[in-house]
């Protein structure tokens, strides 16, 4: 019984469907050098779309997208940073916020890949400690101006200990496995987190705070 | 460098904060990292660029706040959960208080808080080492919470915005609700109404007390940080005076504009406050002794238009300054009253027909509705009712009794437990299971609330009608509806062409060559009893079928409309045969002593159309897999005799 919605639904109300039927929400961080394709690669995911032409991120973007990940609804919002260092105060600050990073280099691109090491540091400099990363070598589809094999790639994802993936956001290859994944490692993470200390926070103890204040000094007139 | 400087931001002279000091140490860079690093005109963004980031970070805004609200909405629930615990999880259960007992219910300790349980408070699960764990709803709430809310990563809770309209609930365990129960009691039993007025008077203040001392001289609403509830105070001073002669006029509709900002403040911080405190507010803010006894007389002697009167001298009063901004909050504020007055005038006036007023006066409702698509589930939450208008000698015996028009009487009503006050606090969620989107477009919800009578028949307070189209998927929130007359209400016309609904679940198992039926359950099916229900079974065949071989049939579940078979019907058949089949599906209604009626039936098969092709093309096409559909029942019997 595939009945259109009705017409009466106002906007307000389809962009709160589109917003609020969530269960969980993990924020993502795209980053790696210049022009390594994580824009192309976020369009990929999030409208599976391509353009060939270059465009530089201005500062740092997001999209929206809720994915059905093992029986639960998953709204990720998933930020784009600019890659170029000239914005790097700006998207530094948005590193505290992310639950999960897409660390991504450009294998025909040698310098993108020594950068992972640094970018990694970033990481670890500015974000939470249980943040979870995955690297990603991106343009596979590119294979004979390779210039980083698959085997380095995966070496040095070894020795940083993230998962690894080659993609192509052009081929869309492996795309949508890596956000997968990082959402499978963050779920994955959040039940043993949970675990380790149920009662790690308590929320009730913020709740009081919603009590009058007692500051208010009175002026009644009675 | 000091001339660049300069030009670069008068902060350059500031020392850097403890965040970046700390930072900067980290970096392993040296600190002079930021003081060489060119910060001149090369760095600087340009105007649109500026621009553009300023519009991701509004819209990245925009959803912070949404989502804060979500968790706001998290926070209240669980708080009303505990809120409504009443054991002490020793000798009864934390949640619902039932006593333990040796022989009768035993606890479970919450492995979580340790705290005793009984079975139906409890939930089983596992944690990620897939061991078994038995938490209480309340820690498996507070862990849904951490996980929904993200608290579990960020190691506290984020911040949030509790929904406005409820906040008050939540410091709700003071002595101003014991004091609000009071007056509710006092309502109820209506003998003191005549001469204690200086009770009303002090418990008034006494409710007061904690507000009047929070009251700031013009702001109504503050916003204590991005983690506080904006939560509007109230003003003890002259302009509340208004507010309450405006509150009183339920007869004029049209006097949106006449109340102010203030007044909301009050009606939102004392909201379960019958009118009568209102009235005793009245003298409290105006200190006039006068005035208190010839507003009793007035309230005990004349008619409604007095009030008017009144209003349109409060009317001239009000400060076009304070006027209120926004319409909804003064509609709320406006619903939330006119029901307390009529409350309030209605055993003075006993005689007098409250019609005058039309729909209101017989209390309001809290609500709220999700449906879950995927699921075909409709789940309704009662969450409270307010100033319900006493029936009957006995008081208020209130419960919620809901339908889904169109549809057959019986089976699709469903109630709420029942409760004692006027100001009723459910929180019960009753679900509707297999409805379509379909249904959503097209029906509607009726919520009655009705009194139960231990002597006679149960009476309808008053009723409210939603159009399901209006609410989406998402969970919709309903606050302060007033309810109706159930005579104002136009009557939906209940279509008596509806047979109901069946969920069946096809598989076909290519190992043993076998076709599946799954007869799950049917749903608000045709009574075809004079009792109002049906004694439903169902009947399967594969046709052509000359010589009903393929006849199979359930048993026969009594007095019900919504029957659970559980029952699998198998075909052997091969895959290329079934292609050219059709299942007939039938629901009967058993009769003793008469033939059976048919109440509706099902064909899958090549030359079905719609769902039912679907779902047998469905199966069909991918084998092994099974495929869960509900269907609508039709009138239609190819094979009528046997």
């Amino acid at each position: 019984m595939s009945v259109s919605r009705p017409s009466t639904d106002t906007k307000w109300q389809q962009k709160d469907a589109a917003d609020q039927n969530f269960d969980y929400m993990f924020k993502l961080l795209i980053i790696g050098n210049s022009s390594v394709g994580k824009t192309s690669f976020l369009f990929r995911y999030a409208d599976d779309t391509f353009t060939p032409a270059f465009v530089s991120t201005v500062g740092i973007d997001f999209k929206v997208k809720t994915v059905f990940r093992n029986d639960k609804r998953v709204k990720l919002q998933i930020w784009d940073t600019a890659g170029q260092e000239r914005y790097r105060t700006i998207t530094t600050a948005y590193y505290r916020g992310a639950m999960g990073f897409i660390l991504m280099y450009d294998i025909t691109n040698e310098d993108s890949f020594n950068a992972v090491q640094d970018w990694s540091t970033q990481i670890k400099t500015y974000s939470w400690d249980n943040a979870q990363v995955v690297l990603v070598g991106n343009k596979c589809d590119r294979e004979d101006e390779r210039v980083v094999s698959i085997d380095r790639g995966k070496q040095l994802a070894d020795q940083l200990g993230f998962p690894f993936f080659e993609t192509s956001a052009k081929d869309n290859i492996n795309v949508k496995s890596t956000f997968e994944t990082l959402v499978d490692i963050i779920c994955e993470k959040m039940s043993e987190s949970l675990d380790s200390d149920p009662t790690v926070v308590n929320p009730t103890k913020v709740t009081r705070i919603t009590e009058r204040p007692s500051q208010q000094d009175g002026s009644c007139n009675c | 460098m000091t001339d660049r400087n300069r030009k670069a931001s008068t902060n350059a002279w500031i020392c850097p904060n403890d965040r970046q000091l700390c930072l900067r140490a980290k970096l392993n860079i040296g600190w002079s990292y930021h003081s060489d690093s060119p910060r001149g005109s090369g760095n600087e963004l340009a105007q649109n660029e500026k621009k553009q980031i300023m519009q991701v970070l509004q819209k990245a805004e925009n959803l912070e706040k949404m989502e804060q609200e979500r968790i706001g909405r998290l926070v209240e629930k669980l708080d009303n959960m505990k809120n409504h615990a009443v054991g002490d999880g020793e000798r009864s259960c934390i949640l619902c208080g039932v006593t333990f007992s040796t022989f009768g219910t035993t606890p479970t300790p919450c492995n979580d808080c340790k705290k005793g349980v009984c079975s139906k408070c409890g939930v089983d699960t596992y944690n990620s080492r897939k061991q078994p764990l038995w938490l209480c709803k309340l820690c498996s709430e507070q862990r849904e919470l951490l996980k929904r809310s993200g608290a579990w990563f960020y190691k506290s809770m984020p911040s949030y915005i509790m929904p406005v309209k409820n906040a008050d609930n939540l410091g709700s365990k003071n002595i101003r609700s014991v004091v609000i129960a009071i007056l509710d009691l006092l309502l109820c039993k209506r003998k003191y109404l005549n001469y204690d007025v200086k009770i009303l008077l002090f418990c008034y203040i006494l409710i007061n007390i904690p507000q009047t001392a929070s009251a700031t001289s013009s702001t109504s609403k503050d916003n204590y940080g991005t983690s506080l509830t904006k939560r509007p105070t109230m003003q003890a001073d002259g302009s509340s005076e208004d507010e309450t002669d405006t509150s009183l006029s339920t007869d004029s509709d049209t006097d949106d504009g006449s109340s102010n900002d203030d007044s909301i403040g009050i009606n939102d911080s004392v909201k379960p406050r019958p009118a009568w405190a209102s009235l005793a507010h009245k003298e409290h803010s105006s200190n006039s002794e006068i005035s208190l006894k010839k507003s009793m007389d007035d309230e005990r002697n004349e008619e409604s238009s007095d009030y008017s009167s009144e209003v349109s001298f409060s009317a001239s009063k009000v400060n076009p300054k304070e006027k209120a901004e926004n319409e909804n909050e003064i509609n709320l504020a406006f619903q939330e009253f006119k029901p307390s007055q009529a409350d309030f005038r209605s055993p003075i006036t006993e005689n007098e027909s409250i019609d005058s007023t039309g729909n209101e006066g017989l209390g309001s409702l809290d609500f709220s509705v999700l449906f879950e698509p995927i699921d075909f589930k409709l789940h309704v939450t009662i969450i409270k009712a307010k100033n319900l208008k006493g029936m009957g000698k006995h008081g208020v015996d209130p419960y919620v009794k809901l339908q889904l028009l169109p549809g057959s009487s019986k089976s699709n009503k469903m109630r709420t437990k029942q409760s004692k006050t006027c100001n009723p606090e459910f929180n019960e969620t009753l679900t509707y299971l297999g409805v379509t989107k379909d249904d959503i477009a097209r029906k509607t919800l009726r919520v009655y609330v009705m009194n139960h009578d231990r002597f006679s028949s149960d009476t309808v307070i008053g009723i409210y009608n939603l159009k399901l189209k209006d609410i989406g998927d998402v969970m919709k929130r309903f606050n302060d509806v007033p309810l109706h007359k159930i005579s104002q209400v136009l009557e939906i016309h209940v279509n008596s062409i509806e047979r109901g609904r069946i969920e069946i679940s096809l598989k076909y198992v290519t190992a043993t060559r076998t076709l599946e039926v799954g007869i799950i359950q049917c749903i608000g099916l045709k009574a075809m009893d004079a009792s109002g229900y049906s004694d439903p079974y169902v009947k399967c065949y594969l046709r052509p079928d000359k010589y009903k071989i393929t006849k199979q049939k359930t048993s026969v579940k009594r007095r019900t409309l919504n029957p659970k078979f559980n029952a699998v019907f198998k075909y052997k058949y091969a895959h290329s045969e079934l292609a050219g089949k059709t299942l007939d599906i039938q629901v009967w209604d058993r009769d003793i002593g008469r033939k059976n009626d048919f109440i509706g039936g099902v064909y899958l098969g090549k030359d079905s159309s719609g769902d039912q092709l679907r779902h047998w093309f469905q199966t069909l096409k991918t084998p092994n897999a099974k495929f869960t559909h509900f269907h609508t029942l039709t009138d239609e019997l190819r094979h009528p005799a046997e």
